[in-house]
Formats: structure tokens, C-alpha cells, sequence
């Protein structure tokens, strides 16, 4: 019966957005408000049908079991092709919904931007409703289903792809302005502020998606690692950088009618890099640790829908873009230079991350030759492309609009200046291992941080306060610098360890001592587990006790490694525990983590500074 | 502008011209040991009723080289395949173990039926790197001379075994 | 019940996706020369991982037998080698400079430098 209902409120949604893009309909609004109930409804039922683990549902007999605890049957909704599907288009309709309320930019245009929306709507209901229908039945009703791999079974696991999918389908409504804005031809330039809050709305929460998933790797995947390059992880950075481009570029088409034809360009590529990531991950083509459909109709279905918006958007800027032309008539040396800079940089980040991803794919079909492409290639170019950011980051506030001199601002670089030579000095003399491209990254986020602490205590001297959009903007660059900052000491300084240990004895690492106390077994609802208890001291004192496990998932005949962390206030101390040899002993693996905590705080404070930077805005 | 745009357009439409390739046919491994001579090796015997099994064996005739486990589930859906191939005077079939266990093994050929002429036990897996198998099943054919011919992964069919591997034998 | 348990992890296996308890050599060089092979070889089972830190049982298997190989006196030049002649080049983690990845390696350097030929070239329009 549920299921039922949501398939035929999926169908009516469809059947709405289908008359959204005919010009004659014109209860748009009212369509808009019945495709977001109806997809909601759905939704729910897909979520109740796992609740009450209706196994008559084929998507649920696949992926849930009557043994996983609750909070993960309601979130394995979304752990699979079919649900996440749903959930993505559900948070679609949410955006559409949302800003057919919130838009003030008159009747007519939130219209036209509704209509095109609809447009890649037509595509992803489509896609649900013909290739991966998720209220698709089984007879007979099976007594059991397949269960979920423990590996999804894990509450940041469950919350990173709605986060994502906020991030990423929000980015649509980035495509659809700037369609509008090229059919149109010309604008008010208080369409790009429009833009621009919605743009940040989407790029928090991809912000905070994304380090949620490596929180979440960091803590079940590997061995501490927090990005593997992994075509899945690549996927959901190539929208965050060119939505970060999209951003900046948006602020400058928004204050002064510059690098208009960038900004557009930028909303159509970031959907275009948003709708290749769903490609890449669904079709199959790339095996990875979390890949979805295997299926090739699905992939075809896809590459088609990429096909089509991305040639049409193309083939209408290339049209129509001469009519936004901006004066262009600003200095190397101004604020508009520096974000062109910024446009360059980030726009060449994301096409790198892309020809990574894909190259392997496009060597082998044209050579015949089949390579990997992994972390070592993003390792040695990434860093190089993206540190000069920071150091463009520092200054463009300080810079004047349309032209500068070096005289201006020079003052306003020397303490920066002084507190980054310091700290790089620091980064030389304090550590063991020196490295070049550490003190260099380091010394440059510290830059920042300073850059920005100085910009607003000038503020705060000269008005006696500062805007929200200062908080923002300072924010979120001293956000990214701390992530950079954690995730530079982490990859270079931190150390790995491990060795064969029986009870009572001791491993050291980092000034720290880590002794196995005991080790013992259990059993939880739908897993066995050997759970070993290790004892931390430093300098003799006795600091935590971890409890690592070994567990095996008799459903699903997995074993995971669930290491515990001991968080200090920077860094952590990482221990796994592996099985014994034949004399008794055990193997553990310990890492020394430091400053990695960093990496999580920097992205929930630009998390938090988007966040202050929508709210705060006046209308 | 339509400069930029035409290279974009350029780059999505090979971008979609590979994807579709690459759809159209998924991926499969060329395993770089064709054409490369078998390596020299000797393996221990599964019981103590055989001889283990040597690549000197294989000289002289087309030979299957197949690795497999009784604990690699996709081998038990290959074993009828591998049997036909036994009772209908194929070619002959050489098994390589792979880190199994040994008793187990045993028990399940006694059951099931033996295809293979010898078996030898890899028990720490490095013949199986050296012929840079990736996971059980996989069947090489190796020539007279020892020259490998052929490299299927994943379980033997019939089909495979008509279509591919004997017209290899016929040159 | 807790009897029954014991038995099941005894019965069950305990080597598959779980780190291995392996011999490591004991000259602390050789361990290290191992290691940084092991960085440098892709587990050909998983997804982007080296055999430093998969957990599949071919991995392992990959790491025994390149401990021995070091132990044996063989170099790291000539083990990697031996690993590409069985498995192809796909096998590194780090794709070589050879002409099929030129454009890979030299992509992000030609496009900053075409990037900012540009927007020099834009500057030196302007200012006409």
C-alpha cells in the first residue's frame, strides 16, 4: 500500500514537471508546491517501507535486514542507487520549492527560472522512474533481506550524502540563472546577489558534505587517511572547486558588472562537473570502494542527460554571451585581477582533479593502454596549482577595486609578512623531517590567518565594527587555511607504526606510550567482535584507554577494522588491531596524527562562516 | 567567446564519445603475460598420494592452467565446466591451489570430481603474482613450448572455451 | 553463550579484509626499503590503494613475497620490474612520464601558462 502511494506521488511529479516546461501552463507556482509534496511523499514512503522493513520492496529487501538497529534501516534509505536517487531529487524540489517562496526577483523571472529547472527535472525523475524505480516489487514477500555492508554503518556515513546532494543539485539552480540571464541578454546586476546566495547556501553545505565523507574515511576507511583521490572522493571536490570559483567570480559580477561572461560560464560548468560526478559514480565505469549501479542502460541514461544540458548551455553561451559583455576595464594590479587569478586557478584545480579521474578511461579506449592514476599524481600537482590561492586570498581584500598600487597596500603586508616568516622558520626548526613543500604551505595559511585578523582589527579600529559579510568572507579564509594547515602537518609529519605485540607489551610513538592491556570478545546485534583495550600514557601518566575491534558481519561475511582514536586538542593517536599470528601475538597498527583535527575544524567554520554570510545579508 | 565555447563544447563531446565507448565495451584485462614464456616452476603436491605439480609438466601439448580454491565461491560454479571439458577428452587441465586449505581441498575433489591431470599447492601465493592473477578463477593456455597463449578471468564457460581457447590451438 | 562465541571466532576467517600479522624483516633498512615499495605498488583488487595499506589477502601475499625477494638481495628496481612484466604498468601507483601520459603530467603546467598568457594579452588589450 505505501509503496504504492509512492510511486504514484513520484509519477505525479513527473507528470507536473513535464507540464512546467510547456509555455502554455501557467500554474507554475502551484505545480512547484505540488511536485515538492509529491516527491516528499514519496520519500517518505521509501523511508517508512525501510522502517517497518517491508521486504515486499525489492530496494529494500536489497539493502536492509531485520537485524540492523533502527537509526540505519531509516538511514539506508539513501545507501543505495535507488534511494539516493530519491533523496537527490527530493532535495531538488526542496530548492525549486524554496525559492519559488524566497525569490524577490519578480514574478516572471522566478518563473523562468522555475521553468528551466524543470527542465533537469524532466531528466531526473525520468531517469528514476524508468531505470532505477525504487518501489519496483517482489512476490513472494522474502522472510529477510540481503542487510547493508557494516562499512554504511555509521552516522557520518549516513548524513554526508544528503549534505552533498545540497551541495551539488543546489548547484542547478546556478545553470538555470545563467540560462536565463543569456536568453535574456541583459540584466540587473542584483540577479548575481540573488545567485550568489543561493551559490553559498549550496557551497556550505558541499563544504560540509565533504569533510564529513573524509571524517568518515579517516575513521573506517584505511589507515587514517582523510582523502584517497578515490574517483568517488574527486567527484564531490570538482563541484566544490568550481562552485568555489563560481562564488568569488559571482561577488565581483555582483559589485561592479566585471568578469560577467566568467561567472556565467562558471554556473554552467559547475552543474555540468556536478552532472559528470553523478555519471562517473552511477554508470559503473569506475570501480571504486563506493560506486553504485553496475548497470550500462543507467550509465547511457546519464551520459545522454550530461550530453544535452551540458551542448545546450555551451551552445547558448556561445551565442549569446557577447550581449554581457563587461567593460573589462580594470589594472593587473586591482581586487577584479586577483579574482580573475582566483577564476584561472580554480577552474584549472577542478580540470586536473577531472583529467585524473577520467584519464585512465581515455587512455585505454584511444591507446590500449591501461594505467592508474591515483594519489601520487593529485599529490604532486594539486598542492603546486592551489597554494598560490592563499596568498591571493591574503591580499585581494586589501586591494582597491579597478586599480592600485604596490604603495597602497604595502603596509598592510608586513606583519602578515613577519608572522608567516616566523612560522616558517617554525615549521623548519621544530620538526624532525624537513620539507620544503610543508613550510611553503604552512607559512602561506598563516599568511591568511594573519591577512585577515589584521583586515578586521583595521575595521574594527576605524568604524568600530564589522560587517557580516566581513565575518564571512575572513571566516571562511581563515577556515580554509586551518584545513590546510591540518592537512599539511598531518601528511607530512605524521607517523606510522606497527608490530607484532602481545598482552602487556608496549609500542612508542611520539612521545607517547601505548601499552595492550587485554584483549576480549562480544557480540552486538548483527556483528561478533574481539575488542582489544589499549592503555595511552605520556610522560608516565596514564592519558586514555582505546578499545579497537575486530568485527565480522555474519549477513553480509565481512570483517571491518574499527580502530579507536585518542583526540587530544590537535592532534590523534590512531590505533587498529588486526589478527594474531600463531604464537599469540597481535597485530597493531598505530599512527600519530598531528594537527589533523584541524582539517574537521576548518571545514565546519567555513561551514558556519556561508551559513553567517546568507543570513546576515540584507535583502 | 565562441572560441572558448568551442573548445568546451569540443572537450564534452570526447569526453561523451569515450564514455560511450567505454559503456559499450567494459573494461577488460589484457594480462601482460601473453606471448611471454610460462615462468619456471615447482609446486608441492595437495596430498601425499601425488606428485605437486611443475611447469615442465605442461611442455609438449596445449595445456589449461587454471587457479583455483575451494574457498573462491565463483570456482565451484566453474568445476562442471572443468569436469565437461575432463569427459569429453579436451585439453588437458592443470590445476594450481591457491593458498588453500589443503584438507578441505581434498575432500571437496574426492566429492565433486577431479578435472585436473596435477595440482599443485600455491600456499603462499607467489606463483599466482608471477602470472599476475588478480583472483580466482583464472585459466591460462599455454603452448607446446610454454609460451602463454590465452588469460581468462573469472570462471571458464563453455563458450569461452569453444570460442576462444581452442582456435588458439589449431595455429 | 560465551563458549559458542569463542568457537565461531575460532571457526571463522580471520584473514580476509583484517590486517595481517606479517613477519617483518629484521634489518630495519630492508623493513623501511620495503615499505617504500609496498607505497609504490597498487592493490590490484581494491580501488586506489597500495599494498601498504589494503587489507585484501593478495596484497599480503604481494608483501610476503617482496620481503623475501629484498631478503634475497634483489633490488628495488629489479622487483618492481618483475611486478610490471606480470601485472603492466597499471600496477604503479604513480602512472610514468612516458608519451602516453605527457598529457597528464604536463596538463596543469601548460594550462596555467596558457591561462595567464591570456589574461596578459586581455591586460595589454585593455590598455591600448
Amino acid at each position: 500500500m505505501i509503496p504504492t502511494i509512492g510511486y504514484i506521488s513520484l509519477i505525479i511529479a513527473f507528470a507536473l514537471t513535464c507540464l512546467q516546461i510547456i509555455p502554455k501552463f501557467k500554474a507554475v507556482r502551484l505545480a512547484t508546491d505540488l511536485i515538492f509534496a509529491g516527491t516528499a511523499i514519496a520519500l517518505v514512503c521509501l523511508i517508512t517501507s525501510y522502517a517497518v522493513s517491508d521486504f515486499s520492496v525489492l530496494n529494500v529487501y536489497n539493502n536492509s535486514h531485520t537485524i540492523k538497529p533502527f537509526i540505519y534501516k531509516i538511514t539506508g534509505t539513501w545507501g543505495n542507487h535507488e534511494g539516493s536517487l530519491l533523496l537527490l531529487v527530493s532535495i531538488f524540489s526542496a530548492y525549486n520549492f524554496a525559492f519559488s517562496k524566497i525569490s524577490k526577483l519578480g514574478e516572471n523571472p522566478t518563473d523562468s527560472i522555475i521553468r528551466l529547472q524543470n527542465i533537469i527535472g524532466i531528466g531526473l525523475y525520468a531517469f528514476i522512474i524508468f531505470t532505477s524505480n525504487p518501489f519496483e516489487r517482489i512476490h513472494p514477500t522474502p522472510e529477510d533481506g540481503l542487510g547493508l555492508n557494516p562499512l554504511l554503518q555509521d552516522i557520518g556515513l549516513a548524513i554526508h550524502p544528503p549534505l552533498l546532494y545540497v551541495g551539488y543539485i543546489g548547484f542547478s539552480l546556478g545553470i538555470s540563472f545563467a540560462a536565463y540571464i543569456l536568453i535574456k541578454g541583459e540584466v540587473d546586476r542584483k540577479i548575481f546577489g540573488t545567485l550568489r546566495k543561493w551559490t553559498l547556501f549550496s557551497w556550505a553545505f558541499l563544504t560540509l558534505g565533504v569533510g564529513m565523507g573524509s571524517w568518515w574515511a579517516y575513521r573506517e576507511l584505511g589507515w587514517g587517511g582523510f582523502w584517497f583521490w578515490d574517483p568517488v572522493e574527486n567527484v564531490s571536490l570538482m563541484p566544490w572547486l568550481a562552485g568555489t570559483a563560481l562564488l568569488h567570480s559571482l561577488f565581483v559580477t555582483e559589485k561592479r558588472g566585471e568578469l560577467t561572461i566568467w561567472t556565467i560560464l562558471l554556473a554552467i560548468l559547475t552543474f555540468c562537473v556536478s552532472l559528470i560526478g553523478i555519471f562517473l559514480v552511477r554508470s559503473g565505469i569506475l570501480t571504486s570502494v563506493h560506486a553504485f549501479a553496475q548497470d550500462p542502460t543507467r550509465g547511457m541514461f546519464i551520459l545522454a542527460f550530461f550530453a544535452i544540458i551540458t551542448n545546450a548551455s555551451l551552445i547558448l553561451f556561445a551565442i549569446r554571451a557577447n550581449k554581457l559583455k563587461s567593460a573589462g576595464d580594470f589594472e593587473p594590479l586591482s581586487k577584479e585581477s586577483f579574482f580573475l587569478f582566483n577564476n584561472l586557478i580554480f577552474t584549472i584545480a577542478c580540470a586536473t582533479v577531472l583529467l585524473g579521474t577520467i584519464y585512465p578511461i581515455f587512455l585505454d579506449i584511444l591507446t590500449d593502454t591501461k594505467i592508474s592514476v591515483g594519489a601520487p599524481y593529485f599529490n604532486s600537482t594539486m598542492p603546486y596549482i592551489t597554494l598560490p590561492i592563499l596568498i591571493l586570498a591574503a591580499l585581494a581584500p586589501a586591494i582597491k577595486w579597478k586599480k592600485d598600487t604596490f604603495a597602497n597596500f604595502k603596509s598592510d603586508i608586513i606583519i602578515p609578512f613577519i608572522i608567516a616568516v616566523i612560522t616558517a622558520l617554525a615549521c623548519y626548526f621544530i620538526p624532525d623531517k624537513k620539507s620544503a613543500i610543508a613550510i611553503v604551505s604552512v607559512s602561506f595559511s598563516a599568511y591568511l590567518i594573519a591577512s585577515m585578523l589584521q583586515r578586521g582589527w583595521q575595521k574594527m579600529k576605524k568604524s568600530g565594527k564589522i560587517s557580516t559579510s566581513f565575518y564571512s568572507m575572513a571566516g571562511a579564509h581563515i577556515g580554509v587555511a586551518i584545513a590546510v594547515i591540518g592537512i599539511t602537518i598531518c601528511s607530512i609529519y605524521g607517523i606510522e607504526k606497527e608490530e607484532i605485540i602481545k598482552l602487556d607489551d608496549h609500542i612508542s610513538i611520539a612521545g607517547y606510550d601505548i601499552k595492550m592491556d587485554s584483549m576480549s570478545i562480544g557480540a552486538n546485534k548483527n556483528y561478533l567482535t574481539r575488542i582489544g583495550v589499549f592503555s595511552i600514557n605520556k610522560d608516565s601518566n596514564e592519558i586514555a584507554h582505546l578499545h579497537p575491534e575486530v568485527r565480522y558481519y555474519p549477513v553480509r561475511q565481512m570483517n571491518t577494522t574499527e580502530s579507536d582514536i585518542y583526540y587530544s586538542i590537535l592532534s590523534n593517536l590512531y590505533v587498529a588491531m588486526g589478527d594474531s599470528d600463531s604464537s599469540g601475538g597481535f597485530a597493531v597498527r598505530v599512527y600519530y596524527k598531528p594537527a589533523v583535527n584541524l582539517i574537521w575544524l576548518g571545514c565546519l567554520i567555513m561551514f558556519m562562516s556561508g551559513m553567517v554570510g546568507i543570513l546576515g545579508r540584507k535583502k | 567567446m565562441r572560441f572558448i565555447s568551442a573548445i568546451l563544447i569540443f572537450v564534452s563531446l570526447l569526453l561523451i564519445a569515450v564514455f560511450m565507448a567505454r559503456l559499450g565495451s567494459p573494461k577488460t584485462t589484457i594480462s601482460p603475460m601473453i606471448g611471454k614464456p610460462l615462468t619456471e616452476f615447482s609446486l608441492p603436491a595437495i596430498n601425499s598420494e601425488s606428485d605437486g605439480l611443475t611447469s615442465a609438466d605442461l611442455r609438449g601439448k596445449y595445456a589449461i592452467l587454471n587457479i583455483f580454491a575451494q574457498w573462491c565461491i565463483t570456482c565451484k560454479y566453474e568445476h562442471p565446466v572443468l569436469m565437461q571439458i575432463k569427459e569429453k577428452n579436451g585439453l588437458p587441465i592443470y590445476g594450481v591451489a591457491w593458498r588453500d586449505n589443503l584438507t578441505k581441498l581434498n575432500t571437496w575433489l574426492k566429492n565433486d570430481g577431479n578435472p585436473y591431470e596435477k595440482i599443485g599447492a600455491d600456499n603462499d601465493g607467489s606463483l599466482i603474482i608471477k602470472l599476475g592473477v588478480t583472483g580466482a578463477p583464472e585459466s591460462f593456455l599455454i603452448s607446446p613450448e610454454g609460451i602463454v597463449l590465452f588469460n581468462y578471468k573469472g570462471a571458464l564457460t563453455q563458450k569461452v572455451y569453444e570460442e576462444e581457447i581452442l582456435p588458439l590451438v589449431k595455429k | 553463550m560465551k563458549k559458542f562465541i569463542i568457537l565461531i571466532l575460532i571457526i571463522l576467517p580471520s584473514y580476509s579484509f583484517a590486517l595481517t600479522a606479517e613477519e617483518h624483516l629484521e634489518n630495519p633498512a630492508q623493513e623501511q626499503q620495503a615499505r617504500d615499495i609496498f607505497r609504490q605498488i597498487r592493490c590490484v583488487v581494491c580501488s586506489g590503494e597500495s599494498i601498504n595499506d589494503s587489507k585484501a589477502d593478495l596484497a599480503k601475499e604481494m608483501r610476503v613475497m617482496i620481503r623475501n625477494e629484498i631478503d634475497k638481495g634483489r633490488s628495488e628496481e629489479q622487483i618492481i620490474n618483475e611486478l610490471t612484466q606480470s601485472y603492466g604498468i597499471e600496477i604503479l601507483m604513480t602512472p610514468p612520464v612516458i608519451k602516453e601520459t605527457s598529457i597528464l603530467w604536463f596538463f596543469p603546467i601548460i594550462a596555467i601558462l596558457l591561462g595567464v598568457s591570456f589574461i596578459a594579452y586581455f591586460f595589454n588589450k585593455n590598455n591600448k
